[in-house]
């Protein structure tokens, strides 16, 4: 879900009414198995000798911070899902347990990477962050947009997990942080810092989309939290 | 009030139950709650509540054609021009409007949303020109729902 913020800046009419804050939400898909990720890490209890404990659906989906979980039972290929980025073990029939491998989420992320790398012409959203690629070699290109392929999943991500990512791309630190302000900046740049911005940075004239944390309040009784609510724990 | 674009509802209406297994949809069904006139106007009103909207708020088709076959519209708003654009979503998506409201007795939440309406398009505004991704939130984050769509398809 997120929250287009009018940014005190917009209005609705709606009809004869008129309503003072012209905030829209928008729902759209969400993969389960971001919301499902820091949860397996954490109960797993991996340590250097051990990999961890098994866990069934019934207990990772039971938390007393996010009550709200338990809705994801409404999901039936939800176990089916889980195979992609976990290890399981069925003890007996209709007993299934799961524990978080590392090694197939990482291909998880990879694939998911290069879905959004192959549609990547396609993003309106990115057209203008493709100016830049003009005095780019191929290599230099494809570094690039991985690294704001990266930075897109990074939003669902525990920083453990975007760590992950990009040191199996070969990424380094210093590197990368210049490319998260660029990204923030141009595409992310909240539409009422323009005018102060743009004196100087002449090209970044995109604005931001503010991912759904403060929309929580509303979003409670369907079901969801923050994701990032998961990561600070 | 709220404006809530919900997709689930719809596909769960659409396409029967075997894809009501695949997602959960977050809102109820919309379809049927009476369709509503929305401006997103570019600046902010101090006041909720009624007004005389349709009788001062006169929008007007633009006779120029926009070069992307877009529905443009023209209007004024304290004396300022505005140049609107007419916004659908997408086809798997569902336009609703909530109202903060008491919750009934059966249910035992703090806070409550009532449909109120729904919608099939919105007019967007910008001053003296028409709104762009650029200019305007709601063009911006239309052009964010094809990436995060692909960003929460499920891969293997």
């Amino acid at each position: 879900m997120q929250l287009v913020d009018s940014e005190e800046s917009a209005s609705w009419f709606v009809d004869n009414l008129v309503q003072k804050d012209g905030s829209l939400y928008i729902f759209s898909p969400f993969d389960p198995l971001f919301l499902l990720l820091p949860i397996l890490e954490k109960r797993r209890k991996k340590t250097s000798e051990s990999p961890g404990i098994f866990l069934t659906l019934d207990d990772l989906l039971h938390d007393e911070t996010y009550i709200s979980l338990t809705r994801l039972h409404g999901l039936k290929n939800l176990p089916e899902k889980l195979l992609v980025i976990c290890d399981s073990n069925v003890p007996a029939p209709g007993m299934q347990f799961f524990r978080l491998n590392d090694d197939k989420t990482l291909s998880w992320l990879k694939a998911k990477a290069t879905r959004l790398l192959t549609r990547y012409n396609d993003y309106q959203m990115l057209e203008r962050f493709t100016s830049g690629e003009k005095h780019m070699d191929e290599t230099q290109k494809h570094d690039s947009r991985l690294r704001v392929v990266i930075r897109i999943l990074g939003d669902c991500l525990p920083p453990s997990w975007i760590e992950k990512l990009r040191e199996s791309y070969g990424f380094k630190d210093e590197q990368e942080a210049s490319d998260y302000v660029y990204f923030d900046n141009v595409v992310k740049r909240p539409l009422s810092q323009k005018n102060t911005a743009d004196a100087d940075h002449p090209t970044a004239k995109k604005k931001k989309l503010t991912v759904g944390q403060r929309s929580l309040a509303k979003a409670n009784r369907e079901g969801m939290k923050s994701i990032s609510s998961f990561f600070k724990k | 009030m709220s404006s809530v674009w919900c997709p689930t509802a719809r596909l769960a209406k659409q396409q029967q139950t075997k894809n009501m297994d695949e997602a959960i949809a977050l809102a109820a069904d919309a379809s049927e709650a009476p369709i509503r006139a929305l401006h997103l106007l570019p600046c902010q009103i101090d006041y909720d509540g009624e007004a005389a909207i349709d009788s001062f708020f006169i929008v007007k088709p633009e006779t120029k054609v926009a070069q992307t076959n877009q529905v443009t519209y023209q209007s004024t708003f304290r004396g300022r021009g505005l140049r609107g654009v007419e916004v659908k979503p997408p086809s798997r998506y569902e336009g609703a409007i909530y109202r903060e409201s008491r919750p009934p007795p059966d249910i035992m939440e703090e806070r409550y949303l009532a449909l109120s309406g729904s919608f099939s398009s919105i007019t967007t505004w910008g001053h003296s020109e028409l709104p762009t991704p650029f200019s305007n939130n709601l063009l911006k984050a239309m052009t964010w729902l094809d990436v995060t769509e692909d960003l929460h398809a499920h891969v293997e």
